[in-house]
């Protein structure tokens, strides 16, 4: 038994050395930390973050974490370089020109690009995968929606084009010239063939793994990849990894600084990604802003607060006559108003964003086109909200005290701690604000029956355009805008956002979308909390790396090399 | 009964097992106030989208015809399509069930001799030194968070003495025959993966066996002090027995009943119950998957995971009564 006994103490010290050094480790003065260790894998970059691509396949993917590897495999006709979001530059195609109408684009391609399996690019692909999408119609995502708001859609039961001649919109003019004839001049067409929806496939891929099927998507397409792009696929194993290699067919060339090799780990737990970060076995790690503490000053580590996102956070206010069969308070604008004053929306920035944000100043964002600088924005002004809530009672026969709920969803800490300032801030005015959390697919269906008062929800950019904002946000049912199901409606908001969309004058589009701003501001069905902060942590070897608010990170750009080389 | 005859009713008994089983889960997946076609499209879908999907899934029909179709679905082999993977329920299960299940036969294999060890020792050596310091291990054991135990051993494994990794399951086996990736590296004689693969597994099924550790550890002792004073014991030491064979032999062998039970059902619970442990170590198994799941109202994916772990706790509990008339021949199967 003797054995057993050492064993036994065996267990036991080790439990006792790993609290105790553990305790002793994390209590340890910084200059006991480890040195930063050389330039760990030259070659490859690999990245910490969260999530799983849901599909590998342009024409069905939506989602944050399929942009990130389609981007880097697929390529689209034209692009954004560097963090510029004001100027659109060529990508496969080399130049374009549209007529005056804004319908008829002529882009011409670039010659000797070759997908990663060999073959070539030319006018066939670009018609291919741009029909494909409006065929497939992404059953499971939507997503063709984007292409499908000025270009003809396909009709599946008579398997022809909606357009006059009853061809798709994109015409073959020669093997590198492609015409694309819109139903409707988009003024923000270019941004928008610029998203992952838009990116070129090989058609002899696709029509060798079961083809283009109208409203059904390609299982084969979304796990495999053949693109243009620099980086090819080599292996994703679910929920674990992806990892990338370079195309040695990539059109751009490898000359210069790249890494060759990409692995996109999928870490939930932040405490994981910070020690592979610091530990170097992660050049870049997803640290989400209350855990910035955690990396910040660390040596090896940079914080690269690399500017402003397009991901916004508001609260969106039903606007409905009736709420649960009786007076929806906040059906009267004066109470909206009253609720926009009392929101006390620096201590928001600062105490839950920790001033990784700024104030959300109106429904599209700083940065993109069609933002107003000089656009009203609601101060704290609790003496004016109970004014115009006093003001409302009077007028509408409201009662003293209002009861209005706040929802938010499940596990997201930072509206948990926007509900809690809000409900005091309202309750200063009379509003009594009851906070729930609620499960992700729950408050959708809150939302889609417009039961609800209040739902702290946010918004990431599909494209660079104020459509894309402006008429999700503002837009009525009636046109196929509200997208929150605010109920709010105006008929002036919907014809001006009408015209804004089909104007092909960028200047008079700014000018219509600035109207429209003004009027959602007098009359809000949003309150405007915060535009977002962008913060990439990475280790101080990575090199090459920007950040653009309507791109996903390029891994081409970036290579590795020490601070002394650099 | 002959063995094949009891295990062919025992495994007939599946079949009400996995209709209840559905029928529960499929019911309460309705009870939930939400609409899955909008939580599968996503937010941004157009409401074209979403009426898609609804037809497409039968979501407009009754519950018990979409019942009917899930059911018939299983018997012929299609689980369903996940709609938070975009992928068939079947194949995310084939990715994620053997990962799930390597980390749970390691930590068992951790748990089960580690754990009877101890407690033989602890029973042997009662009110002793060693016996108060394996209830110590024991007890913190059923006392400490797992998460906070792994994040521990990665601080001190990873970080600082860089033993092991801190994530995932290593490099990918050259070929996959059953999807666990140790046993496939061996049969690929991949020695590399293998070696990457055995790196990764430890600290997470060392997290993972501690809790269950304890409790056999606890058990076997408890059994063991009951085995212990039975009289066949004393006649087995006067008859001059060595205290090895009376411990190993004659006491161990009847005192291992209960803790059989415990692991049985621990190894099932385990299975489901990875999550945290999954978590931590960035492991991509099923306990994520489900949560996943339920998170995003995948429900043909809930339905597949619950599916799945009612057979696996049905064989496993087939397992553990096999094994029961094995130690004791007194038990006679089917009886």
């Amino acid at each position: 038994m003797q054995k057993g006994v050492l064993y036994g103490i065996i267990a036991v010290v080790v439990i006792i050395i790993i609290v105790v050094a553990a305790w002793a480790v994390m209590t340890a003065p910084p200059s006991n930390k480890p040195q930063t260790p050389p330039v760990k894998n030259p070659d490859t970059f690999t990245w910490d973050t969260i999530g799983d691509p849901q599909t590998l396949d342009p024409a069905e993917a939506y989602d944050t974490a399929s942009g990130v590897v389609i981007q880097n495999v697929y390529e689209t006709l034209v692009t954004y370089h560097g963090n510029d979001t004001k100027t659109i530059y060529p990508l496969l195609a080399t130049s374009w020109s549209v007529d005056s109408t804004g319908k008829n684009w002529t882009f011409h391609l670039r010659q000797n690009v070759k997908f990663s399996n060999g073959d070539p690019f030319n006018a066939q692909a670009v018609k291919f995968s741009f029909d494909r999408v409006l065929i497939m119609d992404s059953p499971q995502t939507g997503v063709s929606w984007i292409l499908s708001q000025f270009m003809y859609t396909y009709n599946a039961t008579s398997g022809k084009w909606n357009s006059p001649d009853g061809e798709s919109s994109v015409r073959i003019i020669d093997n590198y010239t492609v015409e694309f004839k819109l139903r409707e001049a988009y003024g923000g067409f270019l941004p928008a063939i610029a998203f992952t929806v838009a990116s070129i496939v090989d058609p002899a891929v696709v029509n060798a793994h079961g083809g283009v099927v109208p409203n059904k998507d390609n299982e084969w397409m979304s796990q495999n990849m053949v693109g243009t792009g620099p980086y090819k696929l080599v292996e994703w194993q679910h929920n674990a990894y992806i990892k990338l290699e370079w195309n040695p067919n990539y059109w751009g060339g490898w000359n210069g600084h790249h890494v060759k090799y990409v692995i996109i780990k999928n870490i939930p737990e932040v405490a994981t990604r910070e020690q592979e970060l610091l530990k170097g076995d992660a050049d870049m790690a997803y640290i989400p802003v209350n855990h910035l503490n955690d990396v910040k000053g660390k040596e090896g580590v940079k914080v690269d607060e690399g500017g402003l996102t397009f991901d916004v956070d508001m609260i969106e206010m039903n606007c409905r006559p009736t709420y649960q069969n009786k007076t929806n308070p906040l059906y009267y604008k004066e109470v909206r108003q009253a609720i926009s004053y009392a929101i006390d929306y620096n201590t928001i920035i600062n105490d839950v964003y920790k001033g990784y944000a700024i104030r959300l100043q109106g429904p599209i964002p700083k940065g993109m086109p069609g933002h107003d600088d000089s656009l009203f924005m609601y101060p704290y002004d609790v003496n004016k909200a109970k004014q115009l809530m006093n003001d409302a009672r009077q007028k509408y026969g409201l009662p003293d005290t209002i009861q209005l709920t706040l929802i938010y969803n499940q596990g997201n800490d930072v509206r948990a701690h926007i509900a809690q300032i809000v409900k005091g801030n309202l309750a200063q005015i009379g509003i009594a604000v009851n906070v729930q959390e609620l499960a992700w697919p729950t408050l959708l269906d809150k939302m889609d029956r417009g039961d609800y008062s209040m739902i702290i929800v946010g918004w990431a950019p599909d494209y660079n355009d104020p459509d894309d904002y402006a008429f999700p946000f503002l837009g009525s049912a009636a046109i196929g805008g509200d997208t929150y199901e605010t109920g709010w409606h105006n008929a002036t908001v919907d014809k001006l956002l009408l015209e804004a969309k089909y104007c092909v004058d960028q200047n008079k589009r700014i000018q219509l979308y600035k109207e429209v701003q003004q009027i959602a501001m007098q009359d809000p069905s949003f309150i405007y909390l915060a535009q977002n902060k962008h913060v990439a942590v990475y280790r101080t070897w990575l090199q090459g790396y920007f950040y653009n608010p309507v791109m996903m990170l390029q891994f081409y750009s970036l290579y590795k090399m020490s601070e002394e080389k650099s | 009964m002959k063995l094949w005859q009891y295990i062919a009713r025992r495994l007939l008994l599946l079949l009400p097992v996995i209709i209840g089983v559905t029928l529960i889960t499929f019911t309460i997946s309705f009870v939930i106030p939400a609409d899955p076609a909008r939580a599968w499209a996503g937010q941004k879908a157009p409401p074209s989208t979403v009426e898609k999907i609804r037809e497409e899934y039968h979501l407009n029909d009754p519950v018990y015809v979409q019942y009917y179709y899930y059911i018939t679905g299983v018997f012929t082999g299609n689980w369903g399509y996940s709609h938070s993977e975009k992928r068939p329920v079947a194949q995310c299960l084939a990715d994620y069930f053997p990962a799930t299940f390597e980390l749970t036969l390691w930590a068992m294999g951790i748990a089960i001799p580690t754990g009877i060890y101890l407690g033989v020792v602890s029973a042997v050596k009662r009110n002793k030194i060693p016996d108060h310091l394996s209830r110590i291990f024991a007890l913190s054991g059923v006392s400490m968070p797992i998460f906070w135990l792994g994040l521990l051993l990665i601080l001190l494994f990873y970080t600082y003495l860089g033993w092991f990794p801190a994530s995932g399951r290593g490099i990918a086996p050259a070929h996959t025959y059953t999807g666990l990736y140790i046993l496939d590296s061996i049969l690929s004689l991949d020695w590399h993966a293998f070696v990457d693969d055995l790196w990764h597994i430890i600290l997470p099924s060392i997290t993972l066996s501690y809790a269950t550790l304890a409790v056999i550890t606890r058990m076997t002792r408890s059994s063991m002090l009951e085995v212990l004073r039975l009289d066949y014991i004393k006649t087995a030491k006067a008859k001059g027995l060595s205290d090895k064979v009376v411990i190993y032999r004659h006491a161990l062998r009847n005192a291992l009943i209960p803790t059989l039970t415990v692991s049985g059902l621990a190894f099932a619970g385990l299975l489901g119950g990875a999550v945290l442990t999954e978590t931590i170590f960035a492991w991509p198994g099923m306990g994520r998957y489900a949560y996943q799941a339920i998170s995003t109202l995948d429900y043909p994916a809930i339905m597949g995971v619950t599916l799945l772990m009612a057979i696996i706790f049905v064989i496993a509990n087939l397992i553990v009564d096999i094994m029961y008339a094995y130690l004791d021949p007194r038990i006679k199967l089917g009886e």
